[in-house]
């Protein structure tokens, strides 16, 4: 079964920019075809999914500020249900990248990112968090965040209105809506890859992203 | 300077109470009063944004497709990012034989603008300005690098 | 009144006539167990949807509205991503205890659920030192909660556990006293039976005074027996990240989610059971038509209404109230509550032996 475009309550197809990037994952993940009681129960799973996004309570500046107004009585994120902010990353389906992420912060940023369970998304929001906004020139500011974490989701406004921010939302849950779930994102590492991966060197890790440790 | 008033084991345990009650009697009025949510994708067609709201820059054009920027560069100069970026050409006037700049491309990157509306200010002739659409949010960051101007074909 | 014991006794009568005894004691059991499953989930659902809301109206916004007509399927969506979310399993962590602490404190949530008379005769477990076992079953809880901590391999998660093992076990003591207040009132443990003796008159206000106070430190006891309310220091997030289930996620996560609100249910249910009348209709002595009307509304009805407006009045002073440090929530209780939960059950033992009470 084909799933067509995604629908999000009360708004219309073509009110959303950039839907050629959807119709290209479409394309892309329906070109074997799918299994039609597998379609259908993708589709219930990501109806869940997309409609359940836990944020990350993460925020470093102004766009913090404005993912609080967010979540406040006039532009209320719970009528989505994003109002469960998880404090754990463990718990928590997506991490609004809210503020300017410097050098120093892109380390901790990335072991977040990393501590998440999947399946995980990161939104962008904020001219910072998009390309370094109005830190562009600084010396010790990431150019964006995309540099250190895969983005899913662009909000560019400095900061941008709640209404944006939930915009970005709604176009996050169009994404997860067009995923393909059972074999697609919800793929099993296998025996020989996660033994591998535990038995690599953490330490070894640790030292490249430790910022603070003397350079000899 | 005032001292805290020390309150006794029953006259604390008292005291407690009472402001217990009063914080719970102003919850219980909000419980019924109307709730101030704007709903946002529902109010869309009757939502209006203040007039001085800067939701992304626009160069406008009038019905033949002409715009006022003459290629200056004052936009570029002011703005303290490197937001936006003007290629333009020499080009000749064939009649007069005169050289003039023309504008090729405006790009206007809306991922690192950071709205601080410097550039519509410097411009000599108001060929730039903010709308009021807020709506940008996109998958790819390619998608926010804009080009303002349309050419004529 | 109508009695649902000669629905489970003809549930009976049939199964023995075609099987043994045995064979029938057995698969009633696995019925009730499916039931009780089933419930909790229900209950579960009903209740995060609860919250959800009331903490959007006592906010002024309101909640989940999008997801279904009134935002009535948004747990249906949280419960299908909760289902299908990584459980990470970390490296060093005790993985025995840890992948069994989520089920211990289910479990005693699961136990102390059975005990709650529904309606007349729908009952699971009837003691009759019900309130007893009771409190031995939620003390189970505790056990989970710290295993949670201790095997995350993670100090602040280990400290976390240590305060909210520190606060139930105090919190305890004052739910073990209110409903002994009320034990004392009436004579007798088993549950059916205390709410058999409210046919004529909640003990609530057939106790007075005493029964007041005795309900007033229950519920307070009870909101910190639970980690709810003011009292979920170990939760905060300025605090110490998520406390003992930091490093919990997916179903190992929801089945602590789903818990607390559960045992909020519980809480309020047996508040509703010992203090309000349980499934007992309203009656007024002396008012016979007003009595006969009150008895058409089912048992099952008045126990559930009970039991939500007790909910809603936790759920009231949880978002009215900011949080309360660890040595103001030990403070609270070894300080005040006891030793007036103490008076208070001396002061209910003079009203029964003089005769007092209605």
């Amino acid at each position: 079964m084909e799933i067509k475009e995604p629908k999000i309550k009360s708004m219309r197809y073509n009110d959303f920019k950039d839907n050629e990037y959807l119709e290209a994952m479409l394309k892309e993940l329906n070109a074997n075809g799918t299994n039609v009681v597998v379609g259908c129960l993708d589709e219930l799973i990501n109806w869940g999914r997309s409609n359940s996004l836990w944020p990350f309570t993460f925020a470093t500046s102004c766009c913090g500020i404005e993912f609080m107004a967010m979540c406040a009585a006039r532009y209320d994120v719970a009528r989505f249900g994003f109002e469960i902010t998880r404090n754990s990353p463990r718990q928590a389906d997506v991490i609004l990248v809210s503020g300017t992420i410097t050098n120093k912060m892109a380390p901790v940023l990335k072991r977040l990112y990393d501590q998440m369970a999947d399946p995980k998304y990161v939104i962008a929001v904020g001219g910072c968090a998009v390309s370094g906004g109005p830190f562009k020139k600084s010396y010790h500011v990431v150019k964006g965040v995309d540099k250190v974490l895969p983005v899913d989701v662009y909000v560019p406004g400095c900061p941008p209105r709640p209404e944006a921010m939930l915009y970005g939302m709604m176009q996050l849950q169009r994404k997860v809506k067009v995923e393909k779930f059972l074999g697609g994102i919800n793929h099993q590492v296998s025996k020989k890859e996660y033994a591998r991966l535990m038995e690599r060197d953490l330490n070894a890790e640790r030292d490249e992203l430790n910022v603070e440790q003397e350079k000899d | 300077m005032s001292e805290a008033k020390e309150y006794g084991y029953f006259s604390g345990l008292f005291h407690g109470i009472k402001t217990l009650l009063t914080g719970m009697r102003v919850t219980f009025k909000e419980f019924f009063t109307k709730k101030v949510t704007e709903e946002y994708p529902e109010n869309r067609a009757v939502l209006k944004m203040f007039d001085r709201f800067r939701g992304t820059l626009v160069m406008p054009h009038d019905e033949e497709g002409n715009n006022k920027c003459i290629a200056c560069g004052l936009c570029q100069m002011a703005c303290p990012n490197g937001t936006i970026r003007i290629e333009s050409e020499m080009v000749e006037d064939p009649e007069t034989g005169k050289k003039k700049r023309r504008l090729v491309r405006y790009h206007y990157d809306l991922g690192s603008c950071m709205f601080c509306q410097l550039c519509v200010n410097a411009c000599p002739h108001d060929a730039i300005r903010f709308s009021t659409e807020f709506e940008h949010a996109v998958f790819e960051r390619e998608k926010l690098q804009e080009i303002l101007n349309i050419t004529k074909e | 009144m109508f009695d649902f014991s000669i629905v489970t006794s003809w549930i009976h009568e049939l199964l023995t006539s075609v099987m043994p005894a045995g064979l029938a004691v057995f698969i009633e059991c696995v019925v009730i167990g499916v039931c009780l499953m089933l419930a909790y989930a229900v209950i579960a659902i009903i209740m995060i949807f609860m919250e959800r809301k009331v903490c959007a109206a006592f906010q002024c916004r309101l909640g989940p509205v999008r997801v279904g007509p009134w935002g009535t399927l948004q747990l249906f969506a949280d419960v299908f991503k909760m289902l299908i979310k990584e459980i990470i399993t970390i490296r060093h962590a005790d993985k025995f205890l840890y992948n069994l602490a989520p089920y211990i404190v289910v479990l005693s949530s699961i136990l102390a659920f059975a005990c709650i008379p529904v309606n007349k005769g729908m009952e699971i477990l009837d003691f009759n030192v019900g309130v007893f076992f009771l409190m031995a079953a939620s003390s189970i809880g505790i056990v989970g909660v710290l295993l949670a901590g201790w095997s995350s391999n993670n100090k602040y998660s280990l400290i976390g556990a240590m305060r909210s093992g520190a606060q139930m076990i105090s919190y305890e003591l004052s739910v073990g006293l209110s409903i002994l207040t009320i034990v004392v009132l009436t004579d007798t443990m088993q549950f059916s039976e205390i709410v058999e003796r409210q046919a004529d008159g909640w003990f609530i206000f057939k106790g007075h005074v005493p029964a007041v106070i005795a309900f007033i430190i229950y519920l307070i006891a009870g909101n910190a027996e639970v980690n709810r309310g003011p009292f979920d220091l170990p939760e905060a997030e300025s605090e110490l990240t998520a406390g003992y289930h930091t490093e919990y996620s997916g179903m190992h996560f929801g089945l602590f989610y789903v818990a607390e609100f559960v045992n909020l249910f519980i809480v309020s249910a047996i508040a509703a059971t010992i203090f309000l009348g349980g499934w007992m209709p309203l009656h007024i002595p002396g008012l016979d038509g007003f009595n006969q009307v009150m008895d058409y509304i089912p048992g099952f009805v008045w126990f559930f209404a009970k039991a939500l407006f007790v909910v809603w009045l936790l759920m009231w002073i949880k978002w009215t109230f900011p949080r309360l440090r660890i040595d103001q929530i030990l403070t609270l209780e070894w300080k005040y509550l006891v030793p007036i939960g103490l008076v208070n059950l001396l002061l209910m033992v003079m009203c029964v032996v003089f005769g007092w009470h209605f």
